[in-house]
């Protein structure tokens, strides 16, 4: 067919991860897809600045901020040798942002990415819950097909 | 079709206008016979954070679990059971999302809650539960 313009593959896979056992769950995916399609992984971890400036909090916020910062780079570092292991290129990137679902939308946006795949639910929430705030916001918002991992 | 108001959500933070709320969650439960939950939810942030935001996060539960038994006696002093649920998340979400799960019959919660800025009408959180909520919603100001 002339003119097929190469919109629908998928050339670039983006992994939201939070350390939950369904951001792990939808690492492995990752994984296997990024295998088949022969395609790299950005792997992304949003620390959230929303917290409170309340008085008992005060000086703590700074402090609280590099230490989830480090949390992230920590948790994310411990996904590189399944990576390297499978032969798979990556990069990973730890956002420090306001809105998290806003800052993966625009990451996704400026990367190029094809496909994001996510947990359904992060570390919080209750057991029963079926869909975290920010699966759902990223599967409304995404210009991208988003792929769903429980 | 009557509908009865037989659970009835109140989100708190430990805030003066969440026990306004409350006080009037109570009001109702008396009228309509039905029991209170006070849901509490702590930002995530305190919880995957291992060892070092241990003592942030059991500060914030200590917190919670603080007003919470607060709740529970007013709520004893005027013979309405009193159910406490501490969730880790977005605010809004699981609020609303739990009040669905748990098939509460109304949320009652305050216009502001800890945030000192003035903001018009509501704050953010009632906000966004007045517009998301499947569960009638009597903002308390």
């Amino acid at each position: 067919m002339n003119g097929c313009s190469s919109k629908h593959v998928i050339k670039h896979i983006m992994v939201p991860y939070d350390k939950s056992e369904a951001a792990n769950h939808a690492f492995e995916y990752a994984v296997d897809l990024a295998k088949k399609y022969n395609s790299p992984i950005s792997i992304v971890s949003c620390v959230s600045l929303q917290i409170p400036t309340d008085p008992y909090f005060g000086t703590a916020y700074v402090e609280t901020t590099k230490l989830l910062r480090e949390d992230a780079v920590n948790s994310i570092s411990k996904l590189e040798p399944r990576l390297r292991e499978s032969n798979i290129s990556f990069k990973t990137d730890v956002l420090e942002v306001i809105s998290i679902t806003e800052s993966l939308m625009s990451y996704a946006e400026s990367h190029d990415i094809d496909l994001i795949i996510i947990g359904s639910r992060g570390l919080g929430g209750f057991k029963k819950l079926l869909l975290g705030s920010v699966a759902s916001g990223v599967s409304q918002h995404s210009k991208c097909p988003v792929l769903i991992v429980k | 079709m009557k509908q009865k108001i037989s659970k009835i959500l109140v989100p708190m933070d430990g805030s003066v206008k969440s026990f306004k709320a409350l006080k009037e969650a109570i009001y109702l439960a008396r009228q309509c016979h039905s029991t209170i939950t006070g849901l509490c939810i702590i930002p995530i942030y305190t919880i995957n954070l291992g060892k070092l935001l241990t003592s942030l996060k059991n500060q914030s539960q200590k917190e919670a679990k603080k007003f919470l038994a607060e709740a529970k006696i007013q709520c004893a002093q005027n013979g309405i059971v009193f159910n406490e649920k501490i969730i880790y998340g977005n605010q809004s979400w699981e609020i609303t999302e739990f009040a669905v799960y748990k098939k509460f019959d109304l949320i009652v919660i305050g216009s502001r809650g800890m945030s000192r800025t003035k903001e018009a009408f509501l704050g953010s959180v009632a906000n966004s539960i007045v517009h998301k909520s499947k569960v009638p919603v009597l903002v308390v100001k």
